[in-house]
């Protein structure tokens, strides 16, 4: 166990409640994409909460925003730093790349600083040493499901390197339920290697390279909708890129050194393809320019950003009246254009670690990390923002007393836009018989603004004007023309604040005859507070700290191996969350629970069930039962597995919002992979 | 009636226990003169080291019960495969016991050689046993096997495990075996194999399996000492008290008894390792009866 501490410990040393993902797990869950396996973490909220975006949340809070958990790759952060968000659909990881996933549980910026705020995802990949040969994959179902990899692996004589490249489709929710009647099929193609080179007995050299490509369909803005007609269909384009270098070094036996640099790169715009509508009339025509012009946005300054009374006081307004008459005379047609909401997103990071044995009852981790990250984006920004921060940091296992371990953590960083913040951790780990734990953990850390959050100044150009509207300047007062709603943030937003406490068991024993037992349970107070709760998109802008939320539960986490054949798993978290904002609790569940059966009934063939339950999300339940069969067998030289899998909604309600209901209830699918 | 059956019972229960003092009071006065006389061995072995540290553990263990002479001995001891091979090669030999003979080697104790042999390794069933022990809920164990392991399939399957045994042909095909097969196994289970599992082979298992979180068992205190979990093994002081038991049950019965696995085994545990693993910290003495109670 690598993550809480930054240190390689035992699980029932370190100082949180922690689940690990495992490959055998990941088969057994039937899983065909990286956020699905995510249920089986107890106390995690996991959800296509907007369209094809899933959201995955730990002590799940606000339904769309996923800010306040942090998600490693191979130590690489792919928190997003200018819109402070987890794109779990472009993480260009396949889950056939997964060595494990390790989740910390709780508060854990102590180690790895803002934004680890209720808990951290690292997902650790397979290394290339490690992986054989070839492999092809094919998946196909029903729901427009259509999956496709390739992926080599070759090892030399120092090192080996592992690439794959991989492509899954699907239609999303239905396409014909209104409201989400545009559909929202995804595609994303991602590209994912990493190379070793042992170049001697003691430095490792590794490199990690790849990007994701996706291209989502947008269901409609409904705030738009209300002006405007779509004439073709929002989809959101990205395309990201990393690279990463690390060099790790034994100095000794007792001494490891590392540094790692990396590099990420995000590009991704969604298009707005309409034709406003006159605000007098109420049909397409030139008026529609109105909500470009100059003079609209002048009096929506000037009523203070009510967008309501700004359309109700519009009209008397002889500057407007003036502006639309100037349209009209323009002998254009429908006022059609496009606008895009681009965000363009640069990470540079580079951090020195040095773990050092200090006694033999005594480790150390400290080091030290520079980043910057830095974002661009017309719409959102205006142009361009940064953000420098560099970071301390230090990690202490203590071993007093041969049960006891002891685990003290801090975490000092300043950034430009948060100025200085230290995050301290501390945990008592007794083993008060052999193969049973008890721990107590203390933990406090935050989530800094991001740069949107801290330096948004909304404005929507729009691009694509034929006829006479080419001429902005002369037709709407201004080029480049905005939308006449604005926003910009005061730049004062505090960083929010979490303070955990922990009481945990951890336990791994057998029973007579009756196999191996794993178990870890939870006690859990979290207080959140300085939160930014409000809405911050254009309609919408409240940019304030005064969210707070309190959580208050349990969760408990088995694995039992009765025998070699089975592997049961049960998983169950109760959670009180008090709020002061009802968008808070959109996906706090109170009850959560999952059961994953697996059975290999014959030496080459399993069959595993699936059973998650989430009791609510924003008042709609969430139920399926999951089942899949599996075989393996070799053929003309290769390994084949075939695998079959079905998901079974148990209930017809809408998954997070009323819109996000499937047609077709049951899903299923067919998936062959070649090894060779 | 009570008491008269009471006291019958008692009667009963004395007249058994001396005619079992009798039993083995012969039994002791029997075999007495059987080791009053010093049997001469002579010693064979390729490496003289090795031989040197053998002498000294059957010195230790035997307690004067054997002499080591070089000419006219009652017994030949070769100690390892090419001396063992080396003294069936000599005409006119006299008696041979075999030391730490690879198993794959059983073929050479032919009937009516005058020979036997104590094999090098353990057997499965000790090495699972510690498995029982230390992790439990390893449901799914793998066993890479060479063409001269200590072990040969099929293996006898224990209950409530999933035991996977793998041919390894060839020492070169032992990394993609590991690659394929790893991720399939909650642990990893090493005979004793001195070509597959040679210190060259150390690293490649122990680093291959650390990253997929996997523990390896076996194949000998090396490899323990590398980073294996834990491991029973054949050390000197084993093979001599094994030597000294088959050495005596030739004197008394004629004939050598059959080839196998020595009986003795020491333990090795890198709690260290254990401990990474979260596996179960078994006390030693515990550990180490298991292993007297093995085959």
């Amino acid at each position: 166990m690598l993550t809480p501490a930054r240190l390689d410990q035992p699980v029932s040393e370190v100082p949180a409640s922690v689940t690990v993902i495992d490959r055998e797990l990941i088969l057994a869950s039937g899983a065909r994409e990286l956020y699905e396996v995510m249920r089986l973490v107890p106390g995690m909220s996991v959800a296509k909460a907007d369209g094809n975006l899933p959201s995955v949340a730990y002590h799940g809070t606000q339904a769309r925003d996923q800010r306040r958990m942090l998600v490693l790759v191979d130590g690489r952060s792919v928190y997003q730093p200018g819109f402070a968000r987890v794109n779990w659909n472009a993480i260009p990881v396949a889950l056939e790349d997964v060595e494990r996933i390790e989740v910390t549980r709780g508060p854990a910026s102590a180690a790895y600083g803002a934004n680890a705020f209720t808990g951290v995802i690292n997902i650790i990949t397979r290394d290339p040493r490690d992986v054989d040969g070839q492999q092809t994959r094919v998946r196909a179902g029903n729901n427009g499901i259509l999956d496709s990899r390739v992926a080599a692996a070759h090892q030399f004589d120092n090192g080996a390197w592992r690439l794959s490249l991989n492509d899954r489709r699907d239609h999303g929710y239905d396409a014909d339920l209104p409201p989400l009647d545009t559909g929202d099929a995804k595609r994303v193609t991602t590209l994912n290697g990493r190379s070793v080179w042992e170049l001697n007995p003691r430095d490792t050299f590794t490199v990690h390279a790849g990007g994701s490509r996706t291209r989502l369909d947008r269901p409609n803005e409904r705030g738009l909708e209300a002006i405007a007609d779509y004439r073709d269909d929002s989809q959101e384009r990205a395309e990201r890129a990393f690279l990463g270098l690390e060099w790790q070094r034994q100095v000794s036996p007792r001494h490891q050194f590392k540094v790692s640099l990396y590099g990420q790169y995000n590009n991704e715009d969604i298009n707005l393809d309409l034709c406003y509508r006159d605000p007098i009339t109420g049909t397409q025509g030139p008026g529609g320019g109105l909500y470009y012009s100059k003079e609209l946005r002048d009096l929506y300054l000037a009523n203070g950003g009510d967008i309501g009374q700004t359309l109700a006081s519009a009209a008397a307004d002889p500057a407007i009246q003036n502006r639309y008459a100037t349209l009209q005379a323009s002998g254009g047609g429908p006022f059609c254009g496009t606008g895009y909401l681009d965000v363009r997103e640069e990470r540079y990071d580079l951090e020195l670690q040095d773990t050092l044995q200090l006694r033999p009852w005594a480790r150390l981790v400290a080091g030290l990390n520079l980043r910057q990250d830095r974002a661009r984006s017309q719409a959102f920004l205006s142009g361009t923002a940064e953000n420098l921060s560099h970071r301390l940091f230090t990690s202490l296992a203590l071993k007093p007393l041969p049960p006891v371990t002891v685990n003290l953590a801090g975490f000092w960083e300043h950034d430009d836009i948060s100025g200085a913040h230290f995050s301290p951790r501390a945990g008592v780990n007794w083993e008060v018989l052999p193969g049973h734990t008890l721990r107590a953990v203390y933990a406090r850390a935050l989530r800094t603004p991001d740069i949107y959050e801290d330096q948004a100044r909304i404005n929507l150009p729009i691009s694509g004007l034929s006829g006479p509207y080419g001429d902005r300047q002369g037709l709407l007062g201004w080029d480049p023309a905005y939308f006449f709603v604005t926003q910009r943030s005061p730049g004062t937003l505090d960083p929010e604040r979490i303070r955990s406490r922990e009481l945990g068991y951890y336990g791994r024993f057998a029973v007579g005859g009756m196999g191996g037992f794993e178990l870890d349970v939870r006690y859990f107070q979290e207080e959140l507070w300085d939160l930014v709760s409000g809405a911050l998109n254009p309609f919408n802008f409240e940019p304030n700290n005064n969210g707070e939320v309190s959580h208050r539960g349990t969760e408990a986490q088995l694995s039992w191996r009765p025998s070699g054949r089975h592997l049961l798993r049960l998983t169950g978290a109760h959670i009180h969350t008090r709020a002061t904002s009802a968008t808070e609790t959109r996906l706090a569940a109170r009850d959560s629970a999952g059961a994953l059966w697996l059975w290999r009934f014959r030496r080459d063939w399993w069959w595993s069930t699936g059973y998650y339950l989430a009791r609510d999300y924003n008042d709609y339940p969430f139920e399926r039962l999951d089942a899949q069969l599996g075989w393996r067998q070799r053929l003309a030289g290769a390994e084949w597995e075939w695998r079959l899998q079905v998901q079974q909604p148990l209930n017809s309600e809408p998954v997070v919002f009323a819109e996000n209901e499937y047609q077709d209830d049951q899903r299923y699918w067919l998936t062959v992979t070649v090894n060779f | 009636m009570k008491d008269a059956t009471g006291s019958t019972g008692r009667s009963l229960g004395i007249a058994r226990l001396g005619r079992a003092i009798c039993v083995l009071l012969a039994a002791a006065l029997w075999a007495v003169p059987a080791w009053a006389e010093p049997l001469t061995v002579r010693l064979r072995a390729e490496d003289p080291a090795v031989a040197e540290r053998f002498v000294a553990a059957l010195d230790s263990v035997g307690g004067g019960r054997v002499t080591l002479v070089e000419q006219g001995a009652d017994v030949t001891l070769a100690l390892g495969e090419t001396a063992f091979r080396a003294e069936l090669a000599v005409p006119g030999r006299g008696p041979l016991l075999g030391l730490a003979v690879p198993r794959s080697a059983a073929g050479l104790v032919t009937p009516g050689c005058d020979c036997s042999a104590i094999w090098r390794g353990v057997p499965l069933a000790t090495q699972l046993a510690l498995i029982d022990a230390l992790m439990p809920e390893a449901g799914r164990v793998g066993v890479l096997l060479g063409p001269a392991s200590a072990w040969a399939p099929p293996l006898s399957m224990p209950r409530g495990r999933l035991l996977e045994a793998v041919l390894v042909p060839r020492p070169d095909r032992l990394a993609p075996l590991l690659r394929r097969y790893l991720p399939d196994w909650d642990a990893l289970l090493l005979p004793d194999d001195e070509a597959l599992f040679g210190p060259g082979a150390a690293k490649l298992v122990l680093l291959t399996s650390y990253r997929q979180r996997v523990p390896v068992f076996g194949p000998g205190a090396d490899f323990v000492h590398a980073g294996s979990v834990a491991s029973a093994y054949l050390d000197l002081s084993d093979l001599a008290r094994a030597a000294l038991e088959r050495l005596e049950a030739r004197r008394r019965h004629g004939e050598w008894p059959a080839q196998g696995f020595a009986g003795h085994y020491s333990l090795a545990v890198n709690d260290h390792v254990a401990r990474a693993y979260d596996l179960n910290l078994v006390e030693r003495a515990r550990l180490e009866r298991i292993l007297e109670t093995s085959p």
